[in-house]
């Protein structure tokens, strides 16, 4: 009995690696080690057979925990023993999170409405709760009062799922959404968040984001364990890293993007796909203010001590997207710098 | 045999296990099941044999546990980090007995702590003179009368000074009352509910080493319209407050696990909502756990007014439902004290 309540913290993750079969890794380390090959290929200009990349996916699967998209997403083929153990891998974050989960903390992250008036004091879009007893007219008031329109989000949904954007005169979706309503379904609708233009260069069709990693240790210190830029890919109105987005690597220290960007079929960008930008040494405006803005968050809530921070960066200042209590490993890590041992030892 | 004595030897003996009880518990037991069977679509015998399993092995000594801590749905790990019933009778048996049964006894706690309590108060017992009450009731305006030792805010009536038929029926009634003076709120918890006294219910124990360890800070509001307490046993709501920040971090919950995003009367959203001076409450609770380190695990209701911090009142123990609901165990904390 005790197992489902994760089922529903992991309902749209890739389920296959915990429902796992020993057999089934085989199969599915079998279909990636052709893609790692062709990786290693471009990168070198040479690589080893595919039947070596298979037996060392499945290895670092009993060894280090490794899922087949962490082997190749932290690069482990090329890296020794030593290194591939400093990281946090799919098996040790699953572990970590349900060692030291916080069932309260977990449902105020995820019910997007609860972490909206909690962090109230910073975020300034205006948002609206949707549920079985709102009327139509309450949705029409709302979008009307918004410049640009509103964003709808499924109130507990995760890598931007059902996510779409809405406008006054779109007759149709509103129509959709007020039927969604009577079913019993609810909705967080919140006013356009628009990026400065140094950002909406990038890819103006999405909001782009940086994420940052805090963590608290067992004193009470807090540490940012990294920085990334998200930036959404052609056409998307999300910069979810599994909607399409593409994730790049930005130094603690001076805010530039420091390293190749990756997306979820672990292609690595210098440019962006869909606008051709430069990405390294692209400077993240306000950079030291943005780290004092999310020590202010991170402080507010002394039981959320590992959670990822997506703050959009406005003309009106800086502004709180959402927090993920506990966010993946692979952006955490995509400065290739491993974090396991630094996590384990000060929680 | 006065009432507080027999209250507190009710708590002492009662037995961890018995047989007599269980008619009653599996009328319970029953009644929540089916209840549960529908909200969370599993069979009624499945709940009923985990409720056993749950009572013999855990301590939950009764349903109302079970649902309220979401045994359903945690797993063997996090349910043996609950403090339950059975847990929680087994520590009373190790308290200091003459401390436990003068603390159940209002009046002997308002002269213990009366550093900490600034309101005026008298006892009313069968010795007093009626004329004496009627003279301090002038003196002071609005009053509340206590019973000396109840619980969930059972019999408190507040009484206006011009309400003579009340104050006679009460007085007329022979049980031995406290009669205080009406509290009022500061400005930022009245934005949240302006009928009732809105507390801060402290839990504390006093660890083997003579720390004073807070754990758990929760804010308790009325959900009943003009409701004059904040009992959970009474229609209250529950806010857990994270200990170190002062900020709600919990939607409101009630007695029967329901969830309140917004007050329901004010419709002030709970969620964010900053408890004023809270690192004053937290020194001034702690201040009083340090006054007498034999009550090592107790509960301190405190109220925020405009002249300044006051205790209401010191609960020695605290029910153990309360502060777990919100899906975290203490039984860490509580076994660190013995």
């Amino acid at each position: 009995m005790g197992s489902k309540k994760y089922n529903d913290l992991w309902f749209d993750y890739d389920l296959s690696i915990l429902t796992l079969k020993y057999w089934k890794i085989l199969r599915f380390a079998w279909k990636d080690s052709l893609t790692v090959k062709e990786q290693v290929f471009k990168e070198i200009g040479n690589a080893r057979s595919r039947i070596y990349y298979w037996f060392d996916m499945v290895y670092c699967y009993f060894r280090y925990g490794a899922a087949t998209f962490n082997y190749s997403a932290f690069k482990f083929y090329e890296k020794n023993g030593k290194y591939r153990n400093s990281f946090l891998t799919f098996r040790r974050y699953i572990k970590l999170i349900q060692t030291h989960f916080d069932w309260e903390t977990h449902l105020l992250f995820k019910c997007k409405d609860r972490f909206n008036s909690f962090y109230r004091s910073f975020i300034q879009r205006k948002w609206l709760k949707l549920d079985s007893n709102t009327e139509r007219k309450d949705i029409l008031e709302f979008i009307a009062c918004c410049s640009g329109g509103g964003i709808v989000k499924p109130l507990d949904s995760m890598q931007g799922k059902g996510v779409y954007r809405i406008y006054n005169n779109d007759i149709e979706r509103i129509e959709e959404l007020v039927n969604d309503l009577k079913q019993g379904n609810s909705f967080l609708i919140e006013e356009i968040v628009e990026n400065i233009d140094s950002l909406k260069v990038l890819n103006p069709s999405s909001l782009n984001t940086v994420r940052v990693n805090t963590f608290i240790d067992k004193h009470g210190n807090l540490s940012f364990l990294n920085f990334a830029l998200r930036v959404g890919g052609n056409g998307a109105v999300v910069d979810n890293f599994s909607a399409g987005g593409v994730v790049y690597p930005i130094d603690k220290n001076t805010g530039c993007i420091v390293g190749y960007g990756l997306d979820k079929n672990n292609k690595r960008y210098s440019h962006h796909p869909s606008t051709g930008v430069q990405m390294l040494g692209f400077q993240i405006p306000g950079f030291n203010e943005l780290r004092s803005f999310v020590s202010d968050a991170a402080r507010l809530n002394s039981k959320a001590r590992f959670v990822g921070w997506d703050v959009a960066i406005t003309e009106n200042g800086f502004e709180l997207i959402e927090g993920n209590f506990a966010s993946d490993e692979t952006i955490l890590q995509l400065d290739g710098v491993g974090k396991y041992e630094y996590i384990l030892r000060n929680w | 045999m006065n009432e507080a004595e027999l209250r507190a030897n009710h708590l002492l003996n009662y037995r961890l296990y018995s047989l007599k009880r269980f008619p009653t518990l599996w009328k319970y037991m029953k009644a929540s099941a089916s209840e549960l069977s529908n909200r969370i679509n599993r069979p009624k015998y499945l709940i009923l044999l985990d409720m056993l399993y749950c009572n013999l092995r855990y301590g939950a000594m009764d349903s109302r546990e079970y649902v309220l801590f979401s045994f359903y749905n945690k797993s063997n790990k996090e349910r043996r980090e609950y403090f339950t019933k059975r847990n929680y009778f087994r520590l009373i048996r190790k308290f200091d007995k003459t401390e436990f049964i003068n603390l159940i006894d209002k009046s002997n706690q308002y002269n213990a702590y009366s550093e900490f309590i600034h309101r005026k108060w008298i006892l009313c017992d069968s010795s007093i003179e009626k004329s004496e009450i009627l003279s301090f009731i002038s003196d002071v305006g609005d009053v509340i009368f206590k019973p000396i030792s109840s619980d969930c805010g059972n019999g408190i009536v507040k009484v206006s000074s011009d309400d003579i038929q009340t104050i006679n029926e009460i007085l007329k009634s022979n049980n031995v009352y406290i009669v205080e003076e009406c509290l009022k709120n500061c400005k930022e918890l009245d934005t949240l509910n302006p009928y009732s006294l809105n507390t801060i219910r402290v839990t504390y124990v006093i660890t083997k080493s003579g720390d004073v360890n807070v754990f758990s800070v929760m804010l308790r509001t009325s959900g009943v319209n003009e409701s004059i307490v904040d009992n959970w046993g009474a229609g209250g709501l529950l806010l857990n407050v994270d200990v170190n920040t002062g900020v709600v971090c919990s939607v409101g919950l009630d007695e029967s696990h329901k969830e309140y995003d917004h007050h329901p009367i004010t419709k002030v959203p709970f969620v964010g909502f900053k408890v004023p001076q809270f690192n004053d409450v937290m020194d001034f609770a702690k201040d009083i756990a340090r006054k007498n380190p034999k009550v090592v695990y107790g509960g301190l209701d405190i109220a925020i007014t405009d002249n300044g911090l006051e205790l209401i009142e010191i609960n020695f123990p605290p029910a153990n439902i309360g502060y777990q609901v919100f899906g975290k165990g203490y039984l860490k904390e509580i076994n660190s004290i013995y």
